[in-house]
């Protein structure tokens, strides 16, 4: 049946004081209690079915009516006895709650019920002043009515009431005639006889108590229960047939002990007193036994309820309704008058009250000196009324009340009143609610509306204001505690838990005590309740870090970290950092001074976690108190050992993805020059010309590490600092999957800077071969020199999607990158390259050396080397002299061959320096890779192997160099060439010769030493000749012979030249270092040109169709060193070469004319035309068709130059003297020469006719004679025409306009027949002749 | 007279954080309106040192830890702790609102001590401010500014919902619209 919460009920009843005669309370002493009421005790709430008349008359019957008795003492004379200071409740609350296990989960349950009974006697409300009085006495009393008389007079003596705002006269007062049956036997008669005289005496209000039937001793219960209990259920009477007396001393001792019921007796052990020292409440000391209810049968436990019964039903509840109905009728009036007060003067006129006393003599309104309003105040009067009708259930009236009181007090600045007014009005609003009523189903309550609860709520948060305003800030306030505490047990009740967490932290006040701390708690479980799952679940961490605090504070410690660990759960999920550290750090910290160290150690590693939104160095600290907490964790190897599993770092420190395993002291062949490698390989086995067998590769594989035994390799780990703080690893090594013949390296010491990555190598060595394959599995260390961490290195593989299984369940392949195979020791070649400068200069020769070092354990051998750069790095050969009589030069592009490196074999372990020289051959960044291959000399079958090199070399561009070729026009082939070296660099230059190699020309060597410094420029000049009497084959028959084959589609592959393998060159002092220069870089520019004009042709069949030098080519070679900025002379002058290549002075001719005209031929008679499938194929073919036809071999240059001479003239005048010798004739010599070194020229000079247009200043010339000329110049032959001119005054004449049409062909052999080839017209240019007579 | 700005993703995780004090003189009236109903409550931490209290009585039994005892957090880091707690309880609060109310901006929803927690809902992350003083107006407007500034880093398309802001030019715009409004 639903009413209102028990504790609420209980706490708020009404109190019954108890005044008996000495022998009473012998009677009770009997039965283990001090006293009638604490006989009572057990049944004073078991008044059942009680019912009540509210102020509008109906009936209500209510479930249960408990009432409170207490000592007449502790009402009257000395009040500090039923409730304990403020001071001693806090206290109390503590010790008890401190007592308990937080997961006994009790700490709620005390403190409520300490609060609501330590309710102190207090002006401002009148729950705890006395309703009623009884009086007791027994029969054993001599003068019973005597007694009872004096008792009377006792209790209505105003002086032996001590606080003046009480009215302990207006009571009900209750007689009792106690007959002990165990001290005057069971003759009822006596009692019936003082009964009658009592009610005669004092009125219907009187009853008879039988107690102590037990006549005879009773064997005292085994185990009498003497714990404390916070709320118990409150017991029956017993049946005659459940008599027991273990049971009953239970009942009793339970009640005795049970801090709702019976809370001074807790307090009194607590303040130490003596007289009760022997009752069972101080929650740390042991107690004695003690039997209850020894004489107590079953009929006197019902006797006793019954009494109770009485007292309630029959004279308690009728009296309080009858002062109701009689202040009511008061109230209303000085209502009247209050409300009066608005349109009249002054109060005390309006004071309409029933005894009106005189001003003066007795005040009547608030004692605002002392605090409180009298007894006989109107206002006082109606706080009892609403506190009755309260007590009575009747919410409404009451609220009515206490809304009205609580305006009077406001306006009389009675902040205390006011203050209780408020709460009980909002109180009374609350259990206004129809669940409370007795007469409504127990079902589910209907809430309030929002605007009820928002109401609801602001009375409580004004009245709880109102005590924290009037008081320090750190104290606490238990008035406030305790009407949160009755308001959140209604809201439980009914099920309300909107902003309840808000009103009990408000409610719990700022101070540090543990009842607020216990309200906090209480806030944080009653956010999560109601409404969805998961809401409040954040307001309810917050408030547990709250209550944990308060908790730390007061010191219980234990509750603290519950209610830490319940938040960090929370906060655990959600990155809210900051907040998660704090409470991580409480948490340890706590750990850490209870002792538990392993905790300790876990805590503060949570906090060790990457963030990166901290203060910088924050996280040193907690690194500090961990290493702290570990070092006493260290000490207790038991606990050590259970959490070391535990103790994870929360970020990982390595980096698996980053980690790498790199065999020694070899550059890598991975990574994005892999296919340059790869490319470099195919080269090498392409061209293999070695002893013994072809090996299958020569790369290392990329995919599988293999290194021999003893044979040391790096393990590379990429660490990283986590934290904002430096941190110190120690004794950093990796582990394997096995530990056997591996000698593994660990490095001592790293400090690593916040945030600092670092890359760290371990070096690894196998010991022996046993095993065919050893794995990296984890790497350990000591993490800021005390924890030790290890760390899995095991890294998955791909993501196999093959199967269903496999998409469903992801599935890894096993990764291999960190699994090293160990094979038995082979040859091995360490090699490195040294003395190369990483910055070059376009055609600088820089010398260095190739170290080798044999760190197998055989002898090898056959040493040769490939590298990706043609001829960049050659053999240093020893400085003598070649001799000038060799004057060939080979002349087929060479492709890259493996080339012997070095001769000798070299033993196990001994090492060789080998000088080379390095060649820059063009600008840009180079990456020189190179393969060093070696075999066993001793044993042909063994394979070769490789050592890779790799080198990076930038090279910048130093000379530019421009030429330009002029005819000197003294002898047909000769011409002068002019220079012009422009320094692009900013080093000073000396250019110390300038060479050309050709195989045609003659070259006069010019040996300057010219400076050139930055910007400088310097112009050459250089004579030029042909050297007729060479042997090269101009038309290069063979090349053109298989470029035609090509053209007329024959597969490429089939195609190949009979090539001259040297050409003999008209320089003949070239040594032949130099000469080894000149060839790398005529390669590499002979391959760029042939590439650029015959782009079909796959540049790997170039050196199977074209010669490396074409017989007419030229190439200047400018020598230059590098003046050194220092002038000191150990340095090494830097040299080089600069280069032009492919000038040509005479002018070209075709050499595919007759290749061309035999396709053509073919094309016209159509029967080699070829189909193709692919568009694609027969436009390369086209394209190559033009390449080759079209491009730079067909091109014919005109290889005549005509100069005009007058040998008479001097200046370009001719002085004759006209009148004396007449009309001048004037002989003219056109000199035509043939530069063409191969083809003869036909020619034909028109000379022109005089015109008649001419105008009057420079007349035409006269030509006589034959004025057609014709004829055939021999190849670098010249023809000397010579013609006259009819001058008959003194003139300017003009000697241009004459046509010269020249014709290249040649005689066929056979028949002498001219084959024309092409032809070439011009006129001459005006040549002003001026004829001067005399 | 500060003030924290937090952007909660839909996961409840802080995209964005930032504190900073105010640039106007605190207006008497708002300020003494603001905290009538808590005139003596001090503020969470002044009352004694750190809040989770560690300078508590037992703080002390480890005798050589130090650090332990709570000088290892400096003040900032402090409240940031605390500011964090109230913004994230305040989420529930936030979430409470949020049904009933159709306007984006809740104002003055959540509180604790002198902090009061308003809040912002765009689309599905939430702009929660914790200040000190009453400025209805004055926030409104830099919750609009901040709204747009985080729509111009939601047109990333990189950007989901729950990525961290870090970008600085966000963070200059926030400070520049908080000196403004604030």
């Amino acid at each position: 049946m639903p009413s209102p919460p028990l504790s609420i009920v209980q706490s708020l009843s009404p109190r019954i004081a108890v005044l008996t005669s000495q022998d009473v309370v012998q009677s009770c002493e009997a039965n283990g209690c001090r006293g009638l009421e604490e006989l009572l005790r057990p049944w004073e709430g078991g008044t059942e079915r009680v019912s009540i008349l509210s102020t509008t008359l109906s009936p209500t019957i209510h479930p249960t009516f408990p009432v409170r008795f207490v000592s007449f003492e502790s009402v009257y004379t000395n009040p500090a006895l039923s409730a304990p200071g403020p001071d001693v409740t806090v206290d109390l609350i503590s010790s008890f709650v401190g007592a308990k296990k937080p997961d006994e989960e009790q700490h709620y349950a005390i403190t409520r019920s300490l609060l609501l009974s330590s309710r102190p006697l207090a002006s401002h409300e009148t729950f705890n002043h006395p309703v009623g009085i009884l009086f007791a006495v027994s029969t054993v009393t001599p003068d019973p009515l005597g007694t009872l008389n004096k008792l009377h007079a006792q209790s209505s003596s105003s002086a032996i009431q001590n606080v003046p705002w009480m009215d302990g006269s207006t009571v009900l007062r209750f007689y009792v005639v106690v007959h002990d049956v165990n001290t005057m036997g069971d003759d009822m008669a006596p009692a019936h006889e003082l009964l009658a005289n009592v009610k005669k005496a004092y009125g219907p209000h009187s009853t008879l108590l039988v107690i102590n039937s037990q006549i005879e001793h009773r064997e005292p219960p085994m185990s009498p229960d003497v714990a404390t209990h916070p709320s118990i259920p409150l017991p029956r009477p017993f049946t005659p047939e459940q008599s027991n007396p273990s049971a009953l001393s239970q009942v009793y001792a339970s009640a005795l002990s049970s801090l709702t019921l019976s809370p001074m007796a807790a307090a009194s052990a607590s303040l130490g007193e003596s007289a009760v020292s022997d009752t069972p409440f101080s929650p740390s000391r042991p107690v004695r036994r003690k039997l209850y209810g020894a004489k107590l049968t079953a009929e006197d436990t019902q006797r006793l309820a019954a009494l109770v019964r009485e007292l309630v039903v029959q004279s308690l509840v009728p009296w309080m309704e009858a002062r109701v109905r009689e202040w009511n009728e008061v109230y209303h009036a000085n209502r009247r008058g209050i409300t009066g007060r608005l349109f009249g003067a002054g109060r005390k006129f309006f004071g309409s009250r029933p005894n009106s006393p005189a001003p003066g003599t007795t005040p009547t309104g608030y004692n605002t000196v002392k605090g409180y309003y009298p007894t006989s105040a109107v206002e006082a009067l109606s706080r009892r009324l609403a506190d009755f009708s309260f007590m009575l259930r009747d919410y409404k009236f009451a609220g009515s009340v206490y809304d009205s009181l609580r305006k009077d007090f406001a306006q009389d600045r009675a902040w205390r009143y006011a203050a209780g007014a408020t709460e009980m009005y909002g109180l009374c609003l609350l259990l206004s609610h129809p669940f409370f009523l007795p007469s409504s189903p127990p079902t589910k309550p209907v809430s309030f509306t929002n605007l009820q609860h928002t109401e609801i709520t602001s009375w409580l948060e004004q009245a709880v204001t109102a005590y924290h305003q009037h008081s320090p800030i750190t104290q606490i306030q238990l008035d406030a505690l305790r009407i949160t505490v009755l308001y959140y047990e209604a809201w439980k009740a009914i099920g309300e838990w909107r902003s309840v967490g808000y009103c009990l932290v408000k409610g719990s006040g700022e101070s540090d005590e543990v009842p607020s701390a216990v309200m906090i708690e209480e806030a944080a479980a009653a956010d999560v309740k109601g409404g969805k799952s998961q809401k409040g679940k954040r307001r309810r961490a917050f408030h547990l870090v709250l209550a944990a605090r308060r908790f730390e504070t007061a010191g219980l410690k234990t509750y603290s970290r519950r209610c830490l660990e319940r938040a960090s759960q929370i906060y655990r999920d959600s990155p809210w950092t900051s907040a998660q550290d704090r409470i991580e750090y409480s948490l340890g910290r706590q750990a850490y001074t209870l002792g538990e160290s392993d905790v300790a150690v876990e805590h503060f590693l949570r906090l060790l976690r990457r963030e990166d939104t901290g203060v910088p160095g924050s996280q040193a600290g907690p690194l500090q108190d961990m290493a702290q907490a570990y070092e006493q964790l260290a000490s207790r190897p038991d606990l050590l050992a259970e959490s070391s599993e535990k103790l994870q770092l929360p970020t990982p420190i390595f980096d698996i993805q980053k980690t790498r395993i790199v065999p020694s002291a070899e550059a890598s062949t991975s990574g994005s020059t892999r296919e340059r490698w790869v490319e470099l390989e195919s080269q090498a086995l392409n061209t293999w010309d070695r002893k013994g067998k072809r090996p299958m590769t020569l790369l290392p594989d990329e995919k599988r590490i293999v290194v021999g035994v003893d044979e040391t390799f790096q393990v590379e780990l990429s660490a990283t600092n986590p934290l904002n703080a430096p941190l110190i690893l120690k004794d950093v090594t990796v582990a394997f999957d096995t530990t056997e013949n591996i000698n593994i390296e660990s490095i001592p010491e790293i400090t690593l800077d916040p945030y600092e990555t670092r890359t760290i190598s371990i070096s690894v060595t196998p010991l022996s071969a046993s095993l065919s394959t050893i794995k990296l599995s984890n790497v350990t260390f000591l993490f800021h020199e005390f924890l030790p961490c290890t760390q899995s290195l095991i890294r998955k593989g791909k993501r196999l999607h093959a199967t269903k299984a496999q998409r469903i369940n992801p599935t890894y392949a096993e990764d291999q990158s960190l699994t090293v195979s160990i094979t038995p020791s082979q040859a091995g070649l360490y090699v490195e390259l040294k003395g190369i400068p990483e910055m070059l200069y376009e055609g600088e020769e820089a010398e260095g050396k190739v170290r080798l070092k044999n760190r197998g354990k055989l002898k090898i051998g056959n040493l040769g080397m490939i590298w990706n750069e043609y001829g960049s790095i050659r053999r240093k050969v020893d400085t003598k002299h070649q001799d000038t009589s060799d004057t060939n030069i080979p002349n087929i592009i060479q492709s890259n061959t493996i080339q012997p490196f070095y001769d000798e074999d070299i033993p196990p372990g001994e090492g060789r320096e080998i000088p080379i020289i390095f060649t820059a051959t063009k600008t840009g960044p180079i990456d020189l890779l190179g393969l060093i291959l070696f075999s066993n000399p001793d044993d042909d079958t063994t394979t070769t192997s490789a050592t890779s090199v790799y080198h990076h070399v930038v090279v910048r561009p130093l000379l530019r160099l421009n030429a330009q070729i002029r005819s000197t026009g003294v002898e047909v082939q000769e011409y002068m060439i002019v220079l012009e070296t422009t320094n692009q660099s900013s080093e000073v230059v000396r250019i110390d010769s300038i060479d050309g190699i050709s195989p045609a020309w003659v070259i006069d060597t010019s040996q300057s030493c010219e400076t050139l410094h930055p910007n400088q420029a310097l112009r050459s000049l250089l004579s030029i000749k042909y050297d007729s009497s060479h042997q090269h084959d101009l038309r290069q028959t063979n090349v053109i012979e298989a470029l035609g084959n090509l053209v007329k589609g024959q597969p490429i592959e089939e195609v190949s030249t009979s090539l001259q393998s040297d050409i003999s060159i008209s320089n003949k002092s070239l040594t032949s270092d130099r000469l080894q220069s000149y060839l790398v870089h005529r390669r590499s520019n002979r391959l760029e040109d042939l590439s650029a004009h015959f782009p079909t042709i796959p540049p790997t069949y170039f050196n199977r169709l074209f010669q490396l030098v074409e017989p007419l080519h030229l190439d200047l070679v400018v020598n230059y060193s590098i003046v050194p900025s220092t002038s000191s002379t150990e340095v090494q002058p830097r040299k080089g070469f600069a280069y032009i290549h492919t000038l040509n002075p005479s002018p070209s001719f075709s050499l595919v004319k007759t290749l061309r005209e035999e396709i053509n031929q073919l094309i016209i008679s159509g029967n080699k035309s070829q189909r193709t499938m692919y568009e694609e194929t027969s436009r390369l073919r086209r394209l190559l068709m033009t390449s080759v036809l079209d491009g730079i071999l067909s091109k014919e240059d005109d290889p005549v130059k005509v100069k005009v001479r007058v040998p008479d003239a001097n200046r370009g005048k001719v002085i004759h003297d006209f009148k004396k010798n007449g009309p001048k004739k004037l002989p003219i010599i056109f000199e035509i020469s043939n530069q063409s070194p191969l083809l003869p020229v036909r020619y034909v000079l028109n000379l022109p006719q005089p015109s008649s247009l001419n105008n009057d200043d420079i007349s035409t010339p006269q030509y006589i004679g034959s004025l057609v000329r014709k004829g055939t110049i021999v190849p670098n032959g010249k023809e000397i025409v010579k013609v006259d001119i009819w001058i008959c005054e003194p003139c300017l004449t003009s000697l241009g306009g004459w046509e010269l049409r020249t014709e290249l062909g040649e005689l066929q052999q056979e028949d002498g027949q001219w084959i024309a080839r092409r032809s070439w017209s011009r006129v001459g240019d005006e040549q002003v002749l001026e004829i001067k007579g005399l | 007279m500060s003030f924290y700005l937090a952007i909660v993703s839909p996961l409840d995780s802080p995209l964005f954080e930032l504190s900073f004090p105010s640039a106007k003189p605190p207006p008497g009236s708002s300020s003494a309106s603001s905290t009538s109903s808590f005139p003596s409550w001090s503020t969470f931490t002044a009352a004694n040192g750190s809040d989770l209290g560690a300078d508590g009585p037992g703080a002390k039994v480890g005798g050589s830890m130090g650090l332990l005892s709570g000088e290892s957090k400096t003040g900032p880091e402090r409240d940031r702790a605390m500011c964090q707690m109230i913004a994230h309880k305040s989420l529930d609060s936030v979430e409470e609102m949020m049904d009933g109310t159709g306007s984006l901006y809740l104002k003055n929803i959540d509180r604790h001590n002198e902090w009061i927690v308003s809040a912002f809902i765009a689309t599905n992350v939430k702009f929660i401010l914790l200040h000190d003083i009453k400025n209805d107006d004055g926030i409104r407007l830099f919750f609009l500014d901040v709204w747009e500034s985080y729509v111009k880093i939601l047109l990333n398309p990189f950007h989901t919902v729950n990525t961290p802001i870090r970008n600085p030019v966000f963070e200059s715009k926030i400070r520049a619209s908080a000196k403004r409004n604030l």
